[in-house]
């Protein structure tokens, strides 16, 4: 039993710490770290100095409180007393350094004090201070693992450091990179446009007729976006619910044969980028599109424009969202355990009414699930109404505008953000309250030996009806899409052409090799490298926050669930809003790099892997966690060898949902692409926009590619989960979605 | 601790890789809101012509507004190239540019002199466009109409549920489309005109360019649009004409700005001297984008809509520019035409 | 003697309820000590504090005389069967039975050649790499019982080790259990809620009752001298009955019951009315009402269970079970009977 004595790892943190402090640059360094230019500075030089150096010969002396506080913890490291006694005093000693870093970090920015009233009462400072660097980043983590270790060795966290490390990690970055700049922008809906803090400002941003006017029930005008918003959602919800329904019995209750392809397509909208689907449907049912066309030719139906608005967001979004419904509810019919229906049919009851009186109640919890989903999705979705919406508003594309439109009012959309924010929770807290968090669905290892009972003939035909001519439009309007990059003109020139694929991923062979001449290669790269980055993390992180959701018992855990679940909920011009706000200043000055993006990623798609991680964990029995522990193993040991291999499923779950929302998410990440790092979702966009279809269309189909292999890479190199017994159906995104 | 670690092992790569070094003429950071072609081809040739490394970010003009504000703090780009001078100007009076009066003024049209100086010289018209109408020539030959050329012709019966406009909440096009009826009528017979166009309105779309789309697929019959617009569709090969109305109509003035707080600001003000210049204006039709530019030297593309031809009104923009006037027309067009049934 | 576990004065507390009340018990090293009770008697929870795998909220816990009360679970030498056997279901046997060594550092060879040596001593060489799934549930049992027995940790916990067994396999494994205790000289404390189980495998048996100890010694002690209403009602079954009960002296009262007086082994407050437990294997019938000394009654059930008969038996006293070992001429209910009871079989219990 030989283990790093917990005061040694003190004594690392420190040294890590007093490393940062004294031989690395405390600011950010203009042109990287690694470029190495600092090092003649490193004393003389106020940019590129250590810590010490700017106490000592730059007059910064507000960063000298940081080093005793560094120091004593290493003394701390080689004092005796009890671990109880130390842990108390590390925690004291990190507290104390992490609130001066803050401090100092925030009150004092590029222009001296960052409030006027400091400078009034303190004078000029006489120093500015640009981002963070490598030095003071060392120094921020070296006092979050010294707050770790004192929180273990006081006991908390069932004295596991690593659990410990784990909770700290986990808060912190929440806290940082979500709490911190989401809070921020929102409270500007507080603030009137010249910044003063102005309360009942909300409620007049919030209180007028264009949000909440019910006139067009009335016929006397239009209804407000909030209203417009709501309906949709619960039409959505309703609509992709029914849907996923009907696929998910066909699929798993009957004889069909054709379940992978109905898979496939399924699959198929959830990688798809953004506007793609919209533009498809614009041409299939469009007033110049095809079924138009043919009415018009063949019956002298004079074309309309009845897409446009709220059917056509509408249709656009059961296209969108119905796959996420089915792969939610396939887990929940499975589930349904068959004994409960064969006990039903022996106490009486025909198929029908087994299937109404058993099945049907059994599943309420997880079509309440997927519902949900269905209506979160759609409160939040953008890119469907601002391709279909012609003048239905709704709340996301309202907040759009209120950033880039006309007004450039930021206070209006922080409070439309606001109102989202409510719905989304409403929602949320509503189903909770109806059905709880019980889940019947009864997945085990004891093996069930109960066979499904077939559906009620009535019910299979009616699910037939409804989900196979579905299955073929969504199939019909993929063909159309992948025939729109091969043609001149998308919908008006349909010679055959592959200009377009070489347009975007020509590649020549020059004299030193290949040339990627293609227009999209750059932005194609730097979008596979960062979704690349940013699923493992996503996943790492999720996982982790669900790991100590569910297994940890501590203070604050619901309110680190909500926390964890806020990015999910606003909508995602809001959060790159909120980002170039907050870390376009110091002390975390990262916009304009690659960090800002890969984060964004990862704390946007987080809650997909905490959500899966969660439904996941639930289903592990805690006992072994606990052979784990007396069996010596600590508890990263048994996340590693117990937990995460009986977790596959949700991590390959966590693994693409990660990569696949990096790769298609556009509306956040607006803001944060620059020259250097352009992605291939706004690429698209901006190609849209210019109406160069055929080359948007090419590129979409190319990232379809790009996310099949993605998934299919991930899933070989996460592998199955071996249980060896009976395998349970692993309804892998059905957790994510939920 | 460990997977934190693991993570920032992972990140430090990137987030600490270099920007290359920066040459010796140093660098410039360019937020362009033309047409994706366009940027490219200004960057390549300020870079060719001065050695400076030019770092473009192509985004919308109401994008690059809320980035610019966002950024105000601790700006990152040093100067915004083109899009419509809307935003341009509510950046001047939320004093998010910089003044700059650059040599090469004395050498542009009036228009561009006289808006320069409305915003006091904080930002500088590069091109014009022209608001009138977009029409698909297929619809209405197949309709049976009589293509627009007036204002008053959008209220005849044959255009109901054939035009389509953006709404003045999102989009600067219909804005000017507004300011521009109130100018040509006065504010009460614009809006009482407004009103009467709604029956024939099929959609106020969120965004500014919609409609001309719309109208180039044959989703709509005719849109209140900028022409040079109908150009780039025509040319892409849909059917599309264009026409600015008899009564006369406004424009747009595609602008340039200096950014505030400018970290390159002797390369900012090199490329806006630059882009006032016939050399470089003369990119936009290279890049087929059909305004007219700015420069009375700079050579007029054949196919751009020529001003000459049309019937332009004096359009203010130091009043009709202001967000105090803009707020205004905007909450009267919401009670009176917004919130209309359809 | 040194104690292999010692609890003082230990409380666990969940919010407002209170699971474990002030607990201090100590177990001898090499001995299996079984906590015994009904469900929700804070036994597991005693043994989880064990394990450390929960935190007592006040006292100190030792094990081998050291105070581990704030160390984790991972940090004590202790380990633990657990009801549902929590073998790694993506693990194989013999990785399963490694597990535990190589968390602790031990060698790949190593650890398989002491993990082969522990499969052996539960009687399972040759299963190796099998997968968990694959086994009966005596074999996963086994499993179990060798992943813990391969650390050779100061204590061995087992909690309610055989309930997933049937019957027959359960005293099976029990004597396994029991032996392989015995024979390795291990300290074991175990977790169960049949009294029968705990009689069986036990040195000592604490018996627990809303997180308190009610009684605490060997298991005849326990069965033969419980000291309150529920050790007697819990340990085997008995009748309740109430009778006057009069001092004699340290250790001896005379018991009334109907007209019968009997001496037993027992000490009681004060002179009176009291509870009286009479064991129903104690209880002879006789078939002819008669010898002085005994209980008249009658007969109003009776059942035919293979290996003896199970009668009730109305009295002045009170119903009385009895089992009688004579199944050859069974009595009919309504048949008159006197009963006498042997005086060991009675034991005075407290008002």
């Amino acid at each position: 039993m030989s283990r790093a004595t917990p005061t040694r790892a003190v004594a690392a943190w420190a040294l890590i710490g007093l490393a940062g402090f004294v031989l690395l640059p405390w600011y950010a360094q203009q042109e990287g770290v690694l470029a190495f230019d600092w090092i003649g500075g490193l004393w003389s030089h106020a940019d590129s100095a250590s810590g010490l150096a700017l106490i000592a010969a730059h007059n910064r002396w507000w960063l000298a409180p940081l080093l005793p506080v560094l120091l004593a913890s290493l003394a701390v490291g080689f004092v005796g007393g009890t671990r109880r006694q130390r842990g108390t005093t590390l925690v004291w000693l990190a507290g104390i350094g992490l609130a001066i870093f803050w401090l100092q970090a925030l009150s004092i920015g590029l222009r001296g004090w960052n409030a006027e009233w400091l400078t009034l009462t303190l004078g000029e400072v006489g120093g500015r201070q640009v981002g963070i660097g490598i030095g003071a980043t060392l120094v921020l983590l070296s006092l979050l693992g010294l707050l770790s270790l004192g929180l273990a060795q006081r006991g908390a966290f069932g004295g596991d450091a690593f659990v410990a490390g784990a909770m700290v990690t986990v808060v912190a970055s929440i806290v940082l990179f979500t709490a911190w700049p989401v809070l921020r922008i929102l409270l500007q809906a507080f603030n009137s446009s010249d910044g003063t803090f102005a309360p009942a400002l909300l409620l007049d941003r919030l209180s007028t007729a264009k949000i909440w006017s019910l006139r067009c029930l009335t016929g006397d005008g239009r209804c407000g976006v909030a209203w417009n918003t709501l309906f949709l959602a619960l039409c959505c919800g309703a609509g992709t619910t029914m849907l996923g329904l009907a696929f998910a019995l066909i699929v798993t209750r009957t004889g069909f044969r054709m379940k992978r392809t109905l898979r496939v397509l399924t699959v198929l909208p959830i990688i798809t980028p953004p506007f793609v689907i919209g533009l498809g449907l614009i041409l299939v049912f469009g007033r110049s599109g095809v079924v138009n066309q043919a009415l018009d030719a063949w019956f002298g139906i004079a074309p309309t424009r009845w897409i446009y608005g709220f059917q056509g967001v509408f249709l656009a979004q059961l296209f969108a969202f119905t796959p996420v419904a089915f792969l939610v509810l396939i887990g929940v019919v499975e589930g349904v355990s068959p004994t409960l229906e064969e006990a039903s049919q022996t106490l009486r009851a025909d198929r029908w009414d087994t299937f109404r009186t058993v099945s049907l109640p059994l599943m309420k919890p997880g079509l309440a699930n997927a519902f949900l989903v269905g209506f979160i999705e759609s409160i939040a979705d953008f890119g469907n109404p601002i391709v279909l919406g012609g003048d239905y508003g709704v709340l996301s594309t309202e907040i759009y505008f209120a950033v880039v439109g006309a007004q450039l009012d930021y206070g209006r959309a922080a409070a439309l953000a606001l109102l989202l924010l409510a719905f989304a929770l409403g929602a949320f807290f509503l189903q909770r309250r109806l059905v709880g968090t019980r889940s019947y669905a009864t997945i085990s290892g004891k093996g069930d030996s109960g066979l499904p009972t077939p559906m009620p003939a009535g019910l299979r035909r009616l699910a037939q009806w409804i989900a196979l001519p579905w299955a073929g439009f969504t199939a019909l309007l993929y063909g159309f899409v992948l025939v729109g990059g091969f043609v001149k003109i998308w919908g008006r020139d349909h010679t055959p052409t592959l200009q377009h694929y070489a347009k975007a991923f020509a590649v020549e062979s020059g004299p030193n090799g290949l040339i990627w001449t293609g227009a999209a290669w750059g932005s194609f790269w730097t979008t596979v490298k960062l979704a690349a980055i940013a699923a493992p993390l996503t996943a790492l992180l999720g996982l982790l926050a669900a790991w100590l959701l569910v297994r940890q018992r501590f203070v604050g855990r619901s309110t680190l669930e909500f926390a964890t679940m806020l990015s999910f909920a606003v909508p995602g011009t809001v959060i790159g809003v909120a980002y170039v706000f907050t870390f376009n200043v110091p002390p975390l000055e990262i916009t304009g790099t690659a960090l800002i993006l890969v984060l964004c990623f990862v704390f946007r798609n987080m809650p997909v892997g905490v959500r899966a991680g969660m439904a996941s964990m639930s289903q592990i029995d805690r006992s072994l966690d606990e052979a784990s522990a007396t069996l010596r193993g600590r508890a990263w040991q048994t996340l590693a060898h117990v937990v995460l291999p009986l977790m596959r499923p949700a991590m390959v779950a966590a693994l693409v949902y990660g990569f696949v929302r990096a790769v298609t998410t556009v509306s956040a990440v607006v803001f944060l692409v620059t020259a250097e790092y352009e992605l291939a979702t706004t690429f698209i966009v901006l190609r849209v926009i210019n109406g160069d279809y055929g080359l948007a269309i090419a590129y979409s189909c190319a990232l379809i590619l790009l996310m099949l292999a993605a998934i299919l890479l991930i899933q070989l190199l996460v592998g199955q989960r071996r249980l060896g017994r009976r395998a349970a159906p692993a309804p892998i995104a059905a957790r994510a979605g939920a | 601790m460990r997977s934190w670690k693991a993570a920032i092992l992972a990140i430090a790569p990137i987030a600490l890789a270099t920007p290359e070094a920066a040459q010796a003429q140093g660098s410039l950071n360019v937020y362009c809101s033309v047409q994706a072609e366009w940027c490219t081809l200004i960057a390549n040739e300020f870079q060719k012509a001065t050695g400076v490394k030019v770092s473009i970010t192509q985004k919308g003009s109401g994008e690059t507004i809320a980035q610019i504000k966002a950024e105000a703090a601790n700006p990152k780009g040093d100067i915004w190239f083109g899009g419509t001078g809307d935003p341009h100007l509510a950046a001047a009076e939320e004093n998010l540019t910089d003044v700059y009066k650059s040599p090469n003024l004395p050498q542009l049209h009036a228009w561009a002199q006289k808006q320069a100086a409305d915003s006091g010289f904080r930002t500088t018209g590069i091109y014009a466009g022209a608001l009138g109408f977009g029409i698909n020539s297929e619809l209405v030959a197949k309709k049976k109409i009589t293509p627009p050329s007036c204002w008053a012709d959008l209220l005849k019966p044959d255009f109901k549920g054939e035009i389509q406009m953006a709404n003045p909440n999102s989009s600067g096009t219909a804005y000017v489309a507004i300011a521009t009826l109130v100018q040509v009528m006065g504010e009460d017979k614009g809006f009482d005109y407004l009103k009467k166009m709604h029956v024939n309105v099929n959609a106020y779309t969120r965004s500014g360019t919609a409609p001309m789309k719309a109208v180039a697929r044959g989703e709509t019959t005719v849109s209140i649009s900028f022409v040079h617009d109908g150009v780039t569709e025509a040319l892409a090969g849909f059917p599309v004409k264009t026409a600015t109305p008899c009564e006369g109509t406004g424009y747009e003035i595609g602008s340039i700005s200096l950014i505030k707080g400018a970290r390159n600001l002797e390369n900012a003000r090199k490329f806006y001297d630059w882009a006032l210049t016939p050399a470089a204006q003369r990119l936009g039709a290279q890049a087929k984008q059909f305004q007219v530019p700015s420069n009375k030297e700079t050579p007029v593309p054949p196919e751009a809509p020529k001003f000459a031809d049309m019937k332009l009104i004096d359009y203010d923009f130091a009043k009709y520019g202001k967000a105090s006037e803009r707020k205004r027309l905007i909450g009267r067009w919401d009670t009176e035409i917004g919130a209309l049934p359809k | 003697m040194s104690a292999g576990v010692e609890f003082r004065n230990v409380v666990k507390r969940y919010g407002a309820t209170t699971a474990v009340a002030g607990v201090s018990f100590a177990v001898a090293s090499g001995t299996l000590t079984t906590l015994l009770g009904p469900s929700g008697c804070g036994k597991t929870t005693v043994l989880r504090m064990i394990a450390g795998l929960e935190a007592a909220s006040e006292g100190a816990i030792l094990i081998d005389n050291e105070d581990v009360t704030a160390l984790s679970a991972t940090e004590r030498d202790v380990s633990m069967v657990f009801q549902s056997y929590a073998l790694f279901p993506h693990m194989s046997v013999l990785d399963n039975v490694c597990y535990g060594l190589r968390r602790s550092g031990v060698d790949k060879t190593t650890a398989a050649t002491s993990a082969q040596e522990a499969l052996q001593q539960v009687g399972l060489d040759g299963f190796a790499q099998r997968q968990p799934s694959e086994l009966s549930g005596g074999q996963q049992q086994r499993v179990a019982v060798a992943r813990a027995l391969v650390l050779r940790p100061s204590v061995m916990l087992f909690d309610e080790p055989l309930s997933n067994l049937d019957a027959r396999l359960r005293r099976q494994m029990r004597e396994e259990i029991r032996e392989l205790q015995q024979r390795l000289g291990l300290t074991v404390v175990y977790v169960t809620h049949d009294q029968q189980e705990a009689l069986a495998v036990s040195d000592r048996i604490i018996v627990m009752n809303r997180g308190r100890i009610e009684q605490d010694g060997a298991p005849r002690d326990l069965y033969e001298r419980p000291a309150t209403a529920f050790v007697a009602n819990f340990m085997g079954e008995s009748n309740r009955l109430r009778g006057a009960a009069r001092r004699l002296d340290e250790t001896r009262v005379a018991v009334t019951l109907g007209d019968s007086e009997i001496v037993v082994t027992g000490t009681i407050a004060a002179d009176g009315e009291t509870d009286i437990a009479v064991r129903p294997e104690t209880v002879t019938i006789d078939p002819a009402p008669g010898p002085a000394g005994s209980l008249p009654g009658r007969v109003v059930k009776a059942t035919y269970v293979g290996t003896h008969m199970e009668y009730t038996v109305e009295t002045a006293a009170g119903a009385l079970f009895a089992i009688c070992p004579r199944v050859d001429r069974p009595l009919a209910a309504g048949h008159a009977v006197a009963l006498s009871l042997a005086p060991r079989g009675i034991l005075v219990v407290g008002g």
